[in-house]
């Protein structure tokens, strides 16, 4: 029904270029959208405002590419995770860094502080690649081969990717206190 | 073990999934979409353009251009009057006449 749904917005804003229809997708897909940006930036929450801006803009002008062979949804969060990696990409570009993980130590080290803090410390253990299955799979609850489908790879390296990144952040949580 | 971790990331995980509020996220999202900026663009090009108009109504804008260019043409035309060379006048003419000509009939009907 939702899908159906989507898909009569769609139509709207790329038919008669209704706005309204287009702000009932964005209210609708705002949070988990930007949630996925807040994991992946380490709880920069600027920062994953402007990207998930970036990415629904970039969604509004390539709205008449969607094609309906994947749910509006997994479009969506493929173009964030595109906005994300092209990011990540101009920052080393800029910075001369070899990985993001130095910055992203830094992001926790200065602004995740409060209640998220710990999840955010946790995720900081994990490679982007690793942070951005564990996130998809367990936060926003996405299938296997709907992940397969946002990252573009082969939904064993995705296994793989899930399964590295839950021992890492197991061992991170033993070692903090959190098995009981 | 493997059973353990997995309860163990997906509690903790789960436990710290939480809605965003919109907090206006949706409407500065509508405000900087591109067609939006053109409509924008185009409503101040329209004030700006009615607000001339009006000072140039106001101020008898056609008066003044309709004097000044009269003004103009009455001292030219006495000067032109007095030293006109009438084969350059005839040469430039016939030049004019001819590029006219060449450039109706290169056009592809």
């Amino acid at each position: 029904m939702g899908q159906i749904n989507d898909i009569a917005l769609v139509a709207q804003v790329v038919v008669f270029k209704n706005i309204k229809a287009f702000d009932t997708l964005v209210k609708k897909y705002q949070s988990p959208i930007r949630r996925f940006f807040l994991h992946q930036t380490l709880g920069d929450s600027e920062l994953s405002d402007d990207l998930a801006q970036e990415t629904f803009i970039k969604a509004y002008t390539s709205l008449s590419s969607f094609k309906n062979l994947s749910s509006f949804s997994t479009w969506l969060y493929r173009i964030a995770y595109n906005v994300f990696y092209d990011y990540i990409r101009s920052r080393k570009e800029e910075c001369g860094l070899d990985t993001y993980e130095v910055d992203a130590q830094y992001h926790t080290e200065q602004k995740a502080v409060g209640e998220h803090m710990d999840l955010y410390l946790g995720l900081s253990q994990l490679k982007e690649v690793e942070r951005s299955c564990i996130t998809l799979f367990y936060m926003e609850d996405l299938a296997l081969d709907r992940i397969s489908d946002i990252m573009g790879i082969p939904t064993g390296t995705i296994k793989s990717h899930l399964s590295r990144g839950k021992e890492k952040l197991a061992n991170f949580l033993k070692n903090n206190g959190y098995e009981r | 073990m493997k059973d353990n971790n997995d309860e163990l990331v997906a509690r903790f995980l789960q436990s710290r999934c939480k809605e965003i509020e919109d907090n206006d996220f949706s409407e500065r999202v509508i405000r900087n979409l591109p067609e939006r900026r053109l409509d924008i663009s185009r409503i101040l090009n329209f004030i700006c353009f009615a607000i001339c108009a009006f000072l140039f109504i106001k101020f008898d804008g056609f008066i003044i251009i309709f004097e000044f260019v009269s003004e103009l043409f009455a001292a030219k035309s006495h000067i032109l009057s007095q030293d006109i060379n009438y084969n350059s006048l005839f040469i430039a003419f016939g030049v004019l006449l001819c590029i006219g000509i060449e450039r109706i009939c290169s056009l592809k009907w």
